[in-house]
């Protein structure tokens, strides 16, 4: 297992049942690592959808002059899923949990794993 | 650029085109029928179809949703037929198009309309006010109809209300394309994190217009951001006319 | 401003060191705290505990909790009070730094502004 997948499985065990899906993502729209526990939630797809949104999100941010983009989080009637660019901005970190999450503690979840995700992405 | 009118409308074509600040001209065809744009610095400076020219043209086109479009830019008008704003103009032909979908006559001239349209924009500028004042860090809001249209805004900083309103739109439109095809449910906001402020996105019930925040990230707190939001995206569909 | 200002008089009144108003996401509504202390971990924090805290209830057939006090071996204590306000779920939770600091008087007092002020909101 990478180091990646490691970290994966923590913040998976750490999500526990609120834990639909994960995914360290290029921003060419490539996973490098994770994967979703719905079969009816196609992680790939998210993975290429949410890069896009994720450029659309910094081109949004320029022109209102609100600096860079952290994060992006959808809330819908059935999950949260957040988009967190990570390290430089050439990878971004999402997470889709159920209703159930607190979103405040995976917020602070996210911000102790991302910089490690960052540090365990192969140069 | 070429394109169909099933993927991008011409209220889009318009919208996005003077927000880019293009000049160009737009040929557009359907049914047989050919009009053209002309944008220059931000703005439609002339629309023609068959003989006629001018406001009533781009009026008509904007009910158009199917043909095709032709841009090419750079090219400079023949003439300048159009001084109203291209916001404006998209706001009254969203008018006309509500009342034609209604029954109504397309091209009223009663100054009442005008009034009326322009009562409701104030009630809605009235509770944008109300709930600026119950956010901390509050920068800006805006009421924007899926199409673009900017209903309502209050601002408190030096900001552009169509600006935020053109590009929040464009934002949550991707997003709520995206989450559809993923079937993970339906849109209910969406919160952009960036390093100067909080972007919130929240759909009215209805999910005909949405309601745009922007708060200040340093001074404003996302809990209370999402309860004032919530709270006054009911105020603001209960304020809608029926 | 109304709130932090009302949750920086209670403060005061009870020599607490922070203190977040904050919604059952874990976010924060509001807060009041000295240079150094994290508003928004105390938020994400305390909307766990209160999930944790339910669970807990359910299983042992208890009714709802209104309050839970987490204690440290220095004598610190945090005071969370869990409240509705027109059916939306709210929690208080303050730091106190030692037992000599009774919190009760001035949680309640801050608990009965706060429905004060959002009911009016909430008409």
């Amino acid at each position: 297992m990478t180091k990646i997948d490691d970290l994966i499985q923590e913040v998976r065990r750490e999500l526990g049942a609120d834990f639909i899906s994960t995914d360290i993502v290029g921003m060419d729209g490539i996973s490098i690592g994770g994967g979703s526990v719905d079969p009816h939630f196609d992680a790939t797809e998210a993975s290429a959808r949410f890069s896009v949104v994720m450029k659309l999100a910094k081109k949004v941010s320029e022109k209102l002059g609100t600096g860079k983009v952290d994060d992006n989080l959808a809330t819908t009637d059935k999950a949260y899923i957040i988009a967190r660019f990570i390290g430089d901005g050439s990878y971004y970190w999402g997470i889709a949990v159920t209703r159930d999450a607190t979103l405040g503690t995976l917020r602070l979840l996210m911000n102790e794993y991302a910089p490690k995700f960052w540090d365990a992405i192969p140069s | 650029m070429k394109g169909n009118l099933h993927e991008m409308a011409i209220a889009d074509l318009i919208q996005q085109n003077c927000r880019d600040r293009k000049s160009a001209k737009v040929s557009i065809e359907h049914s047989g029928r050919q009009a053209f744009l002309y944008f220059q610095n931000g703005n439609v400076v002339h629309a023609g179809l068959d003989d006629r020219s001018g406001e009533e043209v781009v009026y008509e086109i904007l009910q158009w949703n199917e043909g095709t479009f032709d841009m090419e830019s750079g090219v400079k008008p023949p003439a300048r037929t159009i001084e109203k704003s291209w916001s404006s103009l998209l706001l009254e032909g969203a008018r006309r198009l509500d009342e034609t979908q209604a029954g109504n006559d397309p091209f009223p001239t009663e100054q009442n309309v005008h009034q009326e349209v322009n009562e409701m924009a104030t009630d809605f500028e009235g509770l944008l006010k109300s709930m600026s004042g119950e956010i901390t860090g509050y920068i800006a809001s805006v009421l924007v109809g899926m199409d673009g249209i900017n209903v309502a805004s209050h601002t408190r900083a030096k900001v552009d209300p169509d600006t935020v309103s053109g590009q929040l739109i464009l934002l949550v439109k991707l997003i709520d394309t995206s989450i559809q095809k993923l079937g993970a449910g339906e849109l209910e906001d969406n919160l952009t994190t960036t390093e100067g402020a909080y972007l919130m996105m929240r759909s009215l019930p209805g999910k005909q217009y949405f309601l745009g925040l922007v708060v200040d990230k340093k001074t404003g707190n996302l809990g209370n951001m999402r309860l004032i939001g919530k709270t006054y995206a009911e105020r603001l569909a209960k304020a809608m006319p029926r | 401003m109304q709130m932090n200002n009302l949750l920086s008089e209670m403060n005061d009144e009870g020599g607490f060191e922070i203190s977040v108003l904050t919604d059952s996401q874990g976010l924060t509504i509001a807060s009041a705290a000295k240079p150094g202390m994290d508003p928004e971990r105390q938020s994400a924090v305390v909307a766990f505990m209160q999930k944790a805290v339910l669970q807990a209830g359910r299983q042992l057939g208890m009714g709802a909790t209104d309050e839970i006090t987490f204690s440290d071996s220095d004598g610190r204590h945090l005071v969370c009070r869990f409240f509705d306000v027109n059916r939306h779920a709210l929690i208080l939770a303050v730091m106190a730094p030692d037992r000599e600091h009774s919190y009760r008087r001035a949680t309640n007092h801050a608990v009965r502004r706060i429905h004060k002020i959002w009911n009016q909101f909430w008409k």
